[in-house]
């Protein structure tokens, strides 16, 4: 459909003006000829022209053409009231008066006849079965009104040749999309749309809340429930627990610590240390050195074999890396001094060298390092001393840390 | 197109409503989540109750086996004064027999005050503490075998468990004690367990 307009809102705009003063929702405005499209499907009209004829109560005979299903147009009559001239004749006169009108516009195919439905009951009804004959053009279908509004499922009487309960029904059932109205003329329709759909949220809200709830309270207090047995369970093995307890000697720690205790001091003494094992270690290469002298020992233990002895806080480099035979080292600083010297830094320095290699094959040597020699050859220190000095006023002081390992850190493995 | 009076007029109620409906669900899903978590709560507690009495009382059995295997040890260490308090007194008379005993030209000591001792390896304490009182020596010896001697006679007679943690020995020079051929500065830590927040008393 093209176009389709209300041709006289004047008759409706005082109707709606009244209807929106009073508040009233309007869903839409409607016409009749829109609203007979759905009509045809009832009838069960496919014919490629079909003309439906109805009477409505206020506005008089309504004819409607539609080709191929499509409303083409729509013609008001008046209707005299019944009684005053024959029914039957009056509506064949429109009809002609129609047919007319939609040949002259070539509006209806040539294809097919004009299939015409009436809309009527009763005495009118059968005046119309007298008044209309088929022709090859025209087929007439004469429809029951009460019957047809049983067919659209309406419950109260039927028995009239108006057609106004039909269509009423039709746009109670499915309302045509098309329609006339404004946004601001229904807007009661939307503010009431609005209004409902707020109330079923709110219920809707409600009862979902209130099915979870219940459902969390049911389980809740089935939780109640386990917990109660589980406090009750909690009480009778406590009591079977105490009264075994009683035939057990009283401990002042709980039975699982009286093992872990044992267990605690057997690690600590496993990591046990004294110098002594370091000290047999250097003392043994000693006495394969008789020139060799010590004046001072530093001895510690650390898990960092890069430990310095006497110091408080870790070293800054880490040369040695941990070894994972070994958990504890034994770290030692010796200082001591070649003797006798005689001026003779070679020998002095092989002797320290040889002490070196001698300590450094022992077993769980980890490192051995010179620290410092009788004279001091690397290229970035700086050396001093008096060439023709006697020999009695030098010396061959030299320093040397060794590192031993503790296997899996047992002290005494 | 703006809403009027009129129009709030008839949104009003339904609006109303749809808070009070709300609101009844809010308090309503409150009041039952904070039940609901209050139960949970209460059940997790005794549940847990259940799990620690059923688990003692199944290990009834191990406790016995236990008290008879290690609880004399346990005593035996609580007697030399490794588990409980430590024995001080009992280090500075076996310090002192064993100076007189060795003849050493001089000996002394200062023991630090206790603290809880953090070891630098893992070791899992379990209820325990581990405490640790450093002792410095200094020493005067003749020889170095002295100061082994003097460690194995504090070993044997000492109520405690020790290690030494640092030892530093060097030749006697003339500002040295009188008679020291050596003197030698060593640190000891004495180690005891203590029950964390506790004592153990037999």
């Amino acid at each position: 459909m093209l176009l389709a307009a209300l041709t006289r809102p004047e008759v409706v705009t005082p109707w709606v003006t009244e209807l929106i003063m009073q508040r009233v929702p309007i869903v839409g405005i409607h016409s009749l000829p829109v609203l007979s499209r759905e009509l045809l499907k009832q009838l069960g009209a496919k014919g490629q022209n079909v003309l439906l004829i109805s009477v409505q109560q206020a506005s008089g005979l309504r004819q409607t053409f539609f080709r191929d299903g499509h409303l083409k147009i729509s013609r008001l009559a008046a209707m005299p009231r019944p009684g005053t001239v024959p029914y039957a004749s009056y509506v064949t006169s429109e009809l002609d008066k129609l047919r007319r009108y939609l040949n002259s516009l070539a509006l209806s195919s040539r294809e097919g006849p004009l299939e015409v439905y009436l809309l009527s009951h009763g005495d009118m009804l059968a005046e119309l079965e007298q008044e209309c004959r088929d022709t090859d053009t025209e087929h007439y279908k004469l429809v029951d009104i009460a019957q047809l509004a049983r067919k659209l499922k309406i419950a109260a009487d039927a028995s009239t040749p108006y057609s106004d309960m039909l269509f009423a029904q039709l746009l109670l059932d499915a309302p045509p999309r098309e329609q006339y109205a404004q946004a601001f003329e229904t807007r009661y329709y939307r503010l009431h749309q609005t209004r409902l759909g707020l109330l079923g949220a709110g219920i809707v809200v409600l009862l979902l809340s209130t099915a979870y709830s219940t459902l969390e309270f049911v389980e809740a207090l089935g939780l109640k429930q386990q917990a109660l047995d589980a406090a009750q369970k909690a009480n009778f093995y406590t009591e079977r627990f105490e009264l075994a307890r009683r035939g057990l000697p009283p401990t002042p720690v709980a039975p699982e610590d009286i093992k872990q205790a044992g267990d605690v001091v057997a690690a600590l003494q496993a990591r046990r240390s004294d110098p002594l094992r370091w000290l047999t270690a250097v003392g043994v290469q000693l006495t394969q050195a008789p020139n060799i002298r010590l004046d001072d020992v530093q001895w510690t233990v650390s898990v960092d074999p890069n430990w310095i002895p006497g110091a408080t806080t870790p070293p800054e480099s880490a040369p040695l890396t941990r070894d994972p035979r070994y958990t504890q080292y034994e770290i030692g600083v010796l200082h001591g001094i070649v003797t006798p010297f005689e001026g003779d830094y070679r020998a002095a320095i092989a002797r320290v060298d040889a002490l070196a290699a001698a300590l450094r094959a022992g077993k769980h040597a980890v490192d051995v390092d010179v620290i410092e020699y009788p004279l001091d050859l690397k290229p970035s220190s700086s050396v001093s001393g008096v060439a023709r000095e006697t020999v009695a006023g030098q010396s061959a002081k030299f320093a040397l840390k060794l590192v031993l390992g503790v296997p899996n850190g047992l002290h005494k493995s | 197109m703006g809403y009027t009076r009129a129009d709030w007029s008839i949104l009003r109620g339904a609006l109303g409503m749809f808070v009070i409906c709300v609101l009844l669900s809010t308090i309503m899903l409150g009041g039952t989540h904070y039940f609901a978590e209050g139960m949970a709560s209460e059940f997790r507690s005794h549940h847990g109750r259940f799990r620690d009495a059923s688990r003692k009382y199944l290990a009834v059995d191990e406790e016995e086996r236990t008290i008879a295997e290690h609880y004399p040890a346990f005593v035996e260490l609580y007697r030399r004064g490794v588990i409980g308090d430590e024995h001080r007194l009992a280090w500075v008379e076996a310090l002192r027999a064993a100076a007189v005993e060795l003849q050493l030209p001089a000996l002394n000591f200062e023991i630090e005050p206790q603290r809880v001792y953090a070891p630098d390896f893992p070791l899992n304490t379990g209820a325990f503490d581990v405490r640790v009182s450093r002792m410095a020596l200094g020493l005067g010896l003749l020889h170095e075998g002295d100061l082994e001697r003097l460690l194995a006679r504090l070993g044997a007679r000492a109520e405690g468990l020790y290690s030494v943690r640092d030892c530093a020995m060097r030749r006697a020079t003339g500002g040295s004690q009188p008679g020291s051929k050596l003197s030698a500065e060593c640190v000891l830590e004495w180690y005891t367990l203590e029950l964390r927040g506790s004592r153990i008393r037999l």
